[in-house]
């Protein structure tokens, strides 16, 4: 379990707080969603869960350990393992194998038993065979799944992602969002930070931020249904959800807080079987 | 920049590849304490020992040139210093001029770029047959005895890792930059000195500028990914073989057969 309580940060004392009062729970094997425009504290939010930020004020805990207490660091970074925005800038090793491996080395797993892990974490990911090679010459979803595969390794609890899908191309995307999903399924916390609502239509939960705070926090039709209540400036509405409202605005039975295309599909089709009884 | 690939690793399949990166350290060592004492017959045996670890070593003479190439005109440089600027017997004395090329100067000069040349050929025969991660776990491995005096060789080797780390990013952010610059129509070979060096700045200052910011990513990411003062193990131990007791047995009876001749020499 992870646990915010009462969490303002502030980067200097001259600046206003960039979360301010965040209260948060995230249950074990969860998969959260956090979406919210740029600046509003998600990427501070995310490096608190690492112990990489400690409270200006409140506290937070992962799975009972405070993150306040140095002695505790190394266990909390094994428990949440995270993926950075940008995977060019967390590559630490001159090839994949070396890069995957560094968290064991940092934990001091001997030598002999690194190796067949670095395997196992890579083929977990898809990647093997890819060992040997340098992590500069990957393509973009390559080096986000090595980067993956170099937090795996160390058997984090939760795995908290940011913009995991940021710069890739739709093939990428598909990978990267599968990964998740089997992670998911086969017991992993996911903290998924997106600008995408579309893509975390099956997240338990999605929590939206604004100017350090959480205004929404709910499953995500509640979620939708929100969005589409109010003018968002730095959120969009669901695509799917927008489309179902204007459906709806020509007189079409369906409900507006759907975010996956399949549902929206399932809705369209049943609305339209439903007509074609009627005439 | 880009011939940032200086000296850079590039020789998966060179035997020399299998010998253990700190014997190959020592060995280097020991050549450049060697090359610095030479005499006319130690010169002649290090070229050639050289030469032989060049033909073992299997990398091409056109890899070699090209680490040897930056070098050039420091080697020029150096060469015309002592040529002309070392008392002795005259050769020819240029009229007017308070320069006179000598005997001693020709022969100093050759010596020194003798010197330079080996000493980076020995360098580069390292680091082209050595993978940066072993060479640094070498390091590592050779420091550790600075330990006694709390230098923090673990850290430092770290550092080293990082800054080799660095060179395909920084090639790769220069390229963007320059591109970019291309794009909207700047001119990268600008004539004369002064728009050279306001070209050269225009894209040193951002480059460096981003350097920060990716350190500080990269320090993020090191961290989140446990990396703390402490004990680490590294995935690659470092052991000697019996190939590599043979290398340190050949270098020390190399070691000492200069020394002898050195010695005949005087």
């Amino acid at each position: 379990m992870i646990t915010f309580k009462d969490v303002t940060y502030q980067y200097s004392e001259t600046t206003p707080p960039v979360l301010e009062g965040l209260d948060l729970q995230i249950p074990d094997g969860q998969y959260v969603a956090m979406i919210g425009p740029n600046g509003c504290g998600k990427t501070t939010l995310i490096k608190h869960l690492n112990a990489l930020l400690i409270p200006s004020r409140g506290e937070v805990r992962i799975d009972g350990l405070n993150t306040r207490e140095t002695s505790c660091h190394r266990d909390i970074r094994c428990h949440v393992g995270m993926v950075f925005q940008n995977p060019d800038h967390q590559i630490v090793g001159m090839s994949v194998e070396e890069d995957v491996a560094f968290g064991l080395e940092n934990l001091a797993v001997p030598s002999q038993e690194i190796l067949p892990l670095v395997r196992e974490a890579l083929s977990r990911v898809g990647m093997a065979g890819f060992e040997k090679r340098t992590p500069f010459t990957l393509s973009g979803g390559e080096k986000r799944l090595a980067s993956i595969a170099g937090v795996l390794i160390m058997n984090p609890r939760y795995l908290v992602l940011d913009e995991p899908t940021a710069y890739l191309d739709p093939a990428g995307r598909r990978r990267i969002l599968g990964m998740i999903r089997q992670l998911h399924r086969e017991g992993m916390g996911i903290i998924h930070v997106t600008h995408d609502i579309g893509e975390v239509a099956d997240a338990d939960r999605i929590i939206v931020m604004e100017r350090g705070g959480i205004i929404m926090d709910g499953s995500p039709s509640e979620v939708c249904a929100f969005l589409m209540s109010r003018d968002n400036p730095g959120l969009e509405a669901p695509a799917m959800a927008s489309l179902l409202a204007k459906l709806k605005e020509s007189g079409w039975d369906l409900p507006t807080n759907i975010i996956s295309m399949e549902a929206a599909y399932n809705e369209i089709h049943s609305c339209m079987t439903r007509l074609a009884k009627v005439q | 920049m880009q011939n940032l690939n200086f000296g850079q690793f590039n020789s998966a399949f060179s035997p020399l590849r299998h010998v253990d990166p700190r014997v190959k350290i020592l060995t280097v060592v020991v050549l450049s304490i060697l090359i610095f004492q030479a005499t006319p017959g130690v010169i002649v045996m290090i070229s050639l020992f050289m030469g032989l670890v060049i033909l073992i070593s299997r990398v091409s003479m056109q890899e070699l040139g090209r680490a040897l190439k930056p070098i050039a005109v420091f080697a020029v440089l150096l060469f015309l210093l002592h040529l002309f600027f070392t008392e002795g017997r005259d050769i020819f004395v240029i009229p007017l001029l308070p320069v006179r090329i000598t005997y001693e100067g020709l022969e100093n000069g050759f010596l020194v770029v003798w010197q330079f040349a080996a000493l980076v050929t020995a360098g580069a025969l390292l680091t082209m047959t050595t993978p940066p991660s072993t060479l640094v776990a070498a390091l590592e491995k050779l420091l550790k005895p600075l330990k006694i005096v709390r230098v923090p060789t673990q850290d430092l080797a770290v550092m080293v890792s990082m800054a080799l780390r660095f060179v395909p990013t920084f090639s790769e952010e220069y390229n963007r930059m320059k591109t970019a610059r291309l794009a909207r129509g700047g001119d990268l070979k600008g004539k004369g000195l002064i728009r050279k060096v306001k070209t050269a700045i225009s894209i040193v200052v951002p480059l460096i500028l981003s350097a920060f910011r990716r350190a500080d990513d990269l320090a993020a990411a090191m961290e989140a990914r446990g990396y703390a003062r402490g004990p680490r193990t590294t995935l690659k131990e470092l052991r000697l073989t019996g190939m590599d007791f043979a290398v340190l047995a050949l270098m020390v009876s190399f070691a000492g057969l200069t020394i002898v001749i050195r010695f005949i020499d005087f």
